[in-house]
């Protein structure tokens, strides 16, 4: 294991050029999306016909994002320039300006930047792919009647993510966790008319929010420890042992859970394929390094909070729920947040692949392979590779976002999403053909390109686990999974490019991608090889030559975080590789053979069924909400039959004081009993009645009840001021 | 010489029956009236508690000064309010104007 | 406490406020509630003088029971509807308004033991009352002063005030002008006016599918 660098006393520096250049990074896409939106403002009210030249406003959209990523470029330069230098074990500054949040006496609540080689390096990439997407979007909306609302709202939606990764505090990441949430509904809900599409948006709201609770929770729990937010004070307060790693063991689990929510992990990945109602572009931001890879990213920052490690020690979290453990070591284990973590990271990878399988319909494959590679990254991180997830992290985004967009070209020319509408399309759009190719042989994680680095890394990462329970297990399953993305990547590019068309010749003509998208789409491609190349040639100069070269990424992010990564052997690549090829294989054999009839048997179709349904997940999750509420409720209904009428009434009151006198029991019956009950029915409903008046939309009412409660508030003061009571002191 | 007690007495019985008054009030005016009470109070007390200070202290003048002027813009915006409302309306009776609830339940 | 001759005064004074309070908050008539608040505020120009502060008095008698007054007796007089809601016996008031009443009661309570235990405490008595020096006053030296005090520390706050006067005086003016005058003769007013009802459902955005 590699020693970590040095612990300065001073464990941030401030750079005021650097802040004002990432706050223009940031600035810019919300700026010019709070423009747009408000020209698509003055455009409804001018009426229906009227409508901004588009070519204005996609240009006005995308060069924003275009200014942007110059200016990070221009801020990574300067960043890495300064303060980075890898000499030795790395010299490594953190760069922090913060400003209270409101003139207020705590000083937790801040406004924060924090420049480091994770944040400038996930700045760059997500920069870099939101312009492409920003280019191809300009002409791939062509003619939607709301052009400047999309550019509006992406724009936003694109600030509020870079606001999210430059965050130097959990308060900051917070703030533009929700602008993401609310933006993400806006986009994924942005053919609202459309019933479908408006009910994925309100979703994708519904499941994030139960993230954003957790969130809150591990807000509260952090400040409850510490008294700040700041990730950095946080882990230097862990390396002066004024915290303990136990004090994170809640805040730790409940950002894991925060990460379930936003990132569509096991159990909340429902929302995810139903996110396709949004645009393609829109898809391809979303899902390759927004949004998505913001919850994992918030993981990757507050990694010391599951892993410490100084010196060769690594300690890291269990959680508190120990107690239920009986002392026993392998289950204190087995509860301890990084193996939560990789438990239902592996668990999602398997799960999002096998949804892929049965998927009919191109966007629902990809989106299910996200969900499969987000698990892949949550497994790293939780294995303690926070190194090798982020690996994965960025050669995910530019897969994904490529294989996006061509999938959208693909749509926008068949005018269909289904995968039983295309087929041969190779001919017709070569261009679109050969970026796909590239994408998904990235996705599949074919040697020498980045998704085979990347992913071999996460797997290394996991067998080489000391912390999760059953490493090797899991080590097996996600081999299993690699199989499985083969699989489902190759039956997707078959079907789309190669065999029979089978699109209504008669009506859709398939042609070339326009220029503006093409480029957008052999720009993604060639980055995916190029860093495939750099992967490549890091690692082989690694393994055959240099020591610790620093053009392997791994290891250089390795050294820049303070930890170890980058042990790569072409051995270790075996399982996986020979997964892969299984898995091309028998599609090839399937689909290409058209050995077809295999699918139909009853054993495949029962596995079938269960994917096309999602293992029932928001089945699940709908029982569970509305389970509880209907059993409360059928509770108290039992409860009024069988032991107020029954028992009562029945029973004793006829029986017993029935017996001896018939007209006692019927005046008691009348008269106690059913008055009883009457009463109390007429006095829920009275103060239900009167509860009501509470919403009479009377304004002096409002003013009343809300002056009863200033006097009820001041009643307590006097009280406490002539010392009647005290609880205040 | 009188204590600063009973300016804040006659200070708070003002300000309570002007609250009062915007509490029971169910025309517009009149509640506008009960604000000015309410405004007044304010004014007393603040005045009475800038004498004690005595000569070289004028603070407490200048927040009058200030709240007397939002008075009166409140009073001219108020004005023009209830003119609209009653435009629109035919109605300046708070009580009768339901558009924040539902309907029915008229208190 | 040692009896002071200006008690009697103010005494006769809080009491003529009060009473005139309770006249405003129970007459028959808007108007005549908006004539109390005039007297009433009239009296509160005099504990102004009482309480060694001779420009507010004549602030208050300027400004307030003269400007804003007339204000308020041309919104009465303009609104015209005169019914007095709350019973104007003793017993059917209270019954009415119970909480009202209360919270009454309760609020000046409060807020006077608030007070009282404030100004009573050591504190207090330490840092206010042993500069005190409240007695008769220099008055034009002490208005100099209080211009000088204006204008130089509170002179952004008055070019504020300013603003907002006139902001108030141009709202009301766009919210007293009758659109409907300026409309009601033209054929496309009586054309909307037709048509309104019609208008939900035609809305944009209402159908089911749009194109992809």
């Amino acid at each position: 294991m590699a020693e970590t660098t040095e612990v300065a006393t001073e464990y941030f520096t401030t750079n005021p050029e650097l802040i004002i250049w990432a706050v223009i990074v940031i600035a810019i896409p919300f700026i010019t999306g709070v423009i747009l939106m408000a020209m698509r403002v003055f455009e409804i009210k001018k009426g229906d016909d009227y409508k901004i030249s588009e070519s204005f406003t996609g240009l006005f959209g995308s060069t924003g994002l275009a200014l942007s990523w110059i200016a990070s470029i221009i801020l990574a330069f300067k960043y890495f320039g300064e303060y980075v230098s890898l000499e030795g074990h790395g010299h490594i500054e953190k760069v922090v300006g913060d400003t209270a949040f409101l003139p207020m006496k705590s000083s937790a609540f801040k406004w924060g930047l924090l420049l480091d080689p994770l944040s400038m390096i996930f700045l760059v990439a997500l920069t870099t792919i939101a312009t492409a997407i920003h280019f191809y979007a300009s002409n791939y909306m062509h003619g939607d009647s709301a052009y400047t609302r999309f550019f509006g709202t992406l724009n936003f939606f694109t600030g509020s993510m870079l606001l999210f990764v430059l965050s130097s505090n959990m308060f900051t990441s917070f703030i533009a966790w929700e602008l993401l949430g609310f933006s993400s509904y806006l986009l994924i809900g942005y053919f609202w008319p459309k019933r479908s599409a408006s009910h994925a948006g309100r979703k994708a709201f519904m499941y994030n929010k139960i993230g954003d609770v957790s969130f809150i929770f591990a807000m509260g729990f952090t400040y409850a420890r510490a008294h700040t937010f700041d990730y950095l004070t946080l882990q230097y307060m862990l390396q002066t042992h004024e915290l303990t790693m136990a004090d994170f063991a809640l805040p730790g689990l409940f950002l894991f859970g925060a990460a379930v929510g936003k990132s569509a992990q096991v159990p909340l990945l429902g929302w995810l394929p139903e996110a396709m109602e949004g645009p393609t572009p829109v898809s391809a931001l979303l899902h390759s390094s927004t949004m998505v890879k913001a919850g994992l990213y918030l993981i990757a920052r507050s990694f010391f909070t599951f892993y410490y490690t100084e010196g060769t020690h690594v300690d890291w979290t269990a959680s508190e729920i120990s107690f239920l453990t009986n002392g026993s070591e392998t289950m204190l284990a087995f509860m301890s947040t990084p193996n939560i973590i990789a438990w239902f990271g592996t668990l999602t990878a398997l799960a999002g692949g096998l949804m892929a399988l049965t998927a009919t319909d191109i966007k629902k494959v990809l989106a299910f392979s996200t969900i499969s590679q987000l698990g892949y990254i949550a497994l790293a991180i939780g294995a303690g590779g926070v190194t090798a997830g982020f690996y994965h992290i960025i050669s995910h985004a530019t897969f994904k976002s490529l294989l996006f967009l061509g999938a959208g070209a693909v749509i926008h020319s068949v005018h269909s999403q289904e995968m039983s509408d295309m087929g041969g399309l190779r001919k017709q759009m070569p261009w679109t053909f050969r970026m796909m190719l590239v994408g998904t042989l990235g996705l599949m994680g074919v040697p020498l390109m980045n998704g085979f680095w990347s992913k071999d890394a996460v797997l290394l990462a996991m067998k080489e686990s000391e912390v999760v329970v059953g490493n090797m297990f899991l080590y097996w399953v996600a081999v299993f999974t690699a199989g499985v993305t083969a699989f489902y990547s190759t039956k997707m590019l078959y079907l789309t490019f190669y065999g029979k068309a089978r699109y209504d010749d008669s009506h859709v003509k398939p042609g070339p991608t326009s220029p503006r998208m093409k480029g957008a789409l052999i720009f993604l491609g060639s980055l995916v090889i190029i860093e495939s190349i750099w992967f490549t040639i890091g690692t082989l100069k690694n393994l055959f030559g240099e020591d610790h070269s620093l053009l392997n990424f791994e290891y250089a992010l390795g050294t820049m975080l303070g930890v170890h990564g980058g042990e790569f052997a072409f051995v270790d690549a075996l399982p996986s590789t020979t997964a892969v090829l299984l898995g091309f294989g028998f599609a090839y054999f399937i689909y290409a053979k058209d050995n077809k009839a295999i699918l139909n048997s009853g054993f495949v179709q029962f596995f079938a069924n269960i994917f096309e349904n999602r293992f029932y997940l928001d089945k699940l999750i709908y029982y569970i909400s509305n389970g509880p509420t209907m059993v409360i409720g059928s509770a108290f209904k039992t409860f009024d039959k069988k032991v107020i009428d029954e028992l009562i009434i029945d029973n004793i009151v006829t029986d017993k004081i029935g017996f001896g006198s018939a007209r006692t029991s019927d005046w008691m019956d009348v008269n106690v009993v059913d008055g009883t009950v009457k009463s109390i029915a007429n006095s829920v409903s009275t103060v239900g009645g009167r509860l009501r008046l509470f919403q009479t939309g009377l304004v002096s009412n409002y003013a009343k009840y809300m002056m009863l409660g200033v006097v009820v508030i001041l009643s307590f003061f006097v009280l406490e001021n002539y010392n009647v009571i005290n609880f205040l002191n | 010489m009188i204590p600063l007690s009973y300016f804040l007495g006659l200070s708070v019985l003002m300000f309570s029956a002007g609250l009062f008054g915007v509490l029971t009030q169910r025309n517009a005016v009149r509640i506008l009236v009960s604000v000015e009470i309410m405004l007044n109070a304010a004014n007393v007390a603040m005045a009475s508690f800038n004498g004690v200070f005595g000569l070289e202290h004028v603070e407490g003048w200048s927040f009058v000064i200030i709240i007397i002027a939002v008075a009166a813009a409140e009073a001219a915006i108020g004005m023009a309010i209830f003119l609209s409302v009653f435009r629109n309306h035919n109605e300046i009776i708070v009580s009768d104007l339901f558009s924040l609830g539902e309907t029915e339940e008229a208190y | 406490m040692e009896f002071s001759l200006t008690l009697i005064p103010f005494t006769l004074l809080a009491v003529f406020i009060l009473a005139a309070i309770y006249k405003s908050l129970t007459a028959e008539k808007t108007m005549q509630s908006v004539y109390w608040l005039i007297f009433m505020l009239v009296a509160v120009g005099f504990i102004f003088l009482l309480a060694n502060s001779e420009i507010l008095f004549a602030y208050q008698l300027m400004v307030y029971s003269g400007g804003i007054a007339v204000l308020m007796l041309f919104a009465g007089l303009l609104t015209e509807q005169d019914e007095l809601f709350i019973d104007s016996s003793i017993v059917g008031f209270i019954k009415t308004s119970k909480t009202q009443v209360l919270i009454f009661i309760f609020f000046a309570i409060d807020v006077l033991a608030l007070l009282l235990s404030s100004i009573n405490g050591s504190a207090y008595e330490e840092t206010v009352l042993a500069n005190s020096e409240y007695t008769y006053t220099d008055s034009a030296h002490q208005i100099k002063l209080f211009a000088s005090y204006l204008w130089n520390g509170f002179a952004e706050v008055i070019i504020l005030l300013g603003f907002l006067l006139l902001t108030a005086i141009l709202g009301s003016v766009k919210l007293a002008i009758r659109e409907t005058d300026l409309e009601e003769l033209s054929d496309e007013y009586l054309a909307r006016i037709a048509t309104t009802s019609e208008d939900i459902s035609s809305l944009p955005g209402m159908e089911d599918e749009v194109e992809v």
